[in-house]
């Protein structure tokens, strides 16, 4: 119930000015975009020998794709996506993300209880500067030598794939 | 009575006892990522064929997910539903649209399966090895039925699970 109240005051915040309009546009991630930027994420992560969760999330946090590697951890289902949909509300509104943070914090709780995560791991995919949709790896744990989360370090080579798109 | 309770217990512990004198360990057999995506292919193929936009997930023998692919368009709701059918096949071990008609003859079914995060409506199909469940299909997306009066999600679903049959080796 409590996490229910947080989310809603989260969505009022975040969506707020979507009302000042009679409707909006949004375009999204396609299926094979997502499935595509999917594995070349699990590839990464086989290669890193990390059993990885991968999620795929369009621009308004709502699932394309979600795959579970061998071995890989349950709580990194739930984890991945919220980091996914973390990086898609964040990175579409980063100051009324931060209201959220804030608002959340004024609540007297933690920001995981929002549903969504800070932790790293999460970015956003972009067409320009518009926001399609947005990744997240859990299960890459630990850095690479020049101190960057692997986890970050596979979403990054993931994105990558999708220049040219 | 009491005298009785205990020796039905003894009985009990003595016939389950050499199962884990042998290993102490539970082998479980599992459905591959691979396999899952492999599955998944194909039914999304056949949905794109078919001018369907549905959701296809696949978990292992306890439910867990293994893969889940939402096609462009497809219902936001049958995320939910998509999982839960796979979850319920392979927890129940059966195919879902055999829970369905049990509705029928037991109305309360479909809301403990509700409450519980389970369902019972069709769509959903056990991945066996031989008698061993290792895993669930679930598919949402796709209603009516084909021209033999079965369920479109639960033809689809077999289509993919017939696609990947001589992966399912031990």
């Amino acid at each position: 119930m409590q996490k229910q109240v947080i989310l809603s005051v989260l969505i009022a915040i975040l969506v707020f000015p979507a009302f000042a309009q009679n409707a909006t546009k949004i375009e999204n991630i396609s299926t094979k975009m997502a499935m595509d930027v999917t594995k070349k994420a699990l590839a990464s992560c086989g290669a890193k020998q990390f059993n990885c969760v991968v999620t795929v999330v369009d621009a308004e946090g709502v699932l394309k794709s979600q795959i579970v590697m061998d071995g890989g951890s349950s709580a990194d289902i739930k984890g991945s996506l919220e980091k996914a949909q973390a990086a898609a509300l964040g990175k579409k509104w980063p100051h009324l993300f931060d209201d959220a943070k804030r608002a959340v914090a004024e609540m007297g709780m933690p920001f995981y209880a929002s549903g969504l995560t800070e932790l790293t791991g999460g970015a956003p995919i972009l067409i320009g500067n518009d926001i399609i949709g947005a990744i997240g790896v859990s299960g890459a744990s630990g850095q690479d030598d020049s101190g960057n989360n692997f986890d970050t370090v596979i979403v990054n080579e993931a994105i990558k794939t999708l220049q040219g798109h | 009575m009491m005298k009785h309770a205990i020796s039905i217990f003894s009985v009990c512990a003595l016939l389950s006892l050499p199962a884990y004198a042998q290993s102490g360990l539970i082998k479980t057999l599992d459905i591959s990522t691979e396999t899952a995506l492999k599955a998944s292919n194909v039914a999304m193929q056949t949905c794109k064929e078919e001018q369907l936009s549905c959701i296809i997930t696949v978990v292992d023998s306890k439910g867990l997910l293994k893969s889940q692919i939402v096609m462009d368009g497809a219902f936001p709701h049958a995320i939910e539903t998509s999982l839960r059918k796979a979850r319920t096949a392979a927890s129940r071990k059966q195919e879902t649209h055999l829970l369905e008609e049990v509705t029928s003859t037991e109305p309360d079914i479909a809301m403990t399966f509700n409450a519980i995060g389970l369902t019972t409506l069709s769509g959903g199909v056990p991945i066996r090895i031989g008698d061993q469940v290792i895993g669930g299909m679930g598919i949402s997306g796709a209603p009516g039925e084909d021209e033999n009066g079965d369920d479109h999600d639960a033809v689809i679903v077999n289509q993919a699970l017939r696609a990947i049959q001589s992966d399912l080796v031990e």
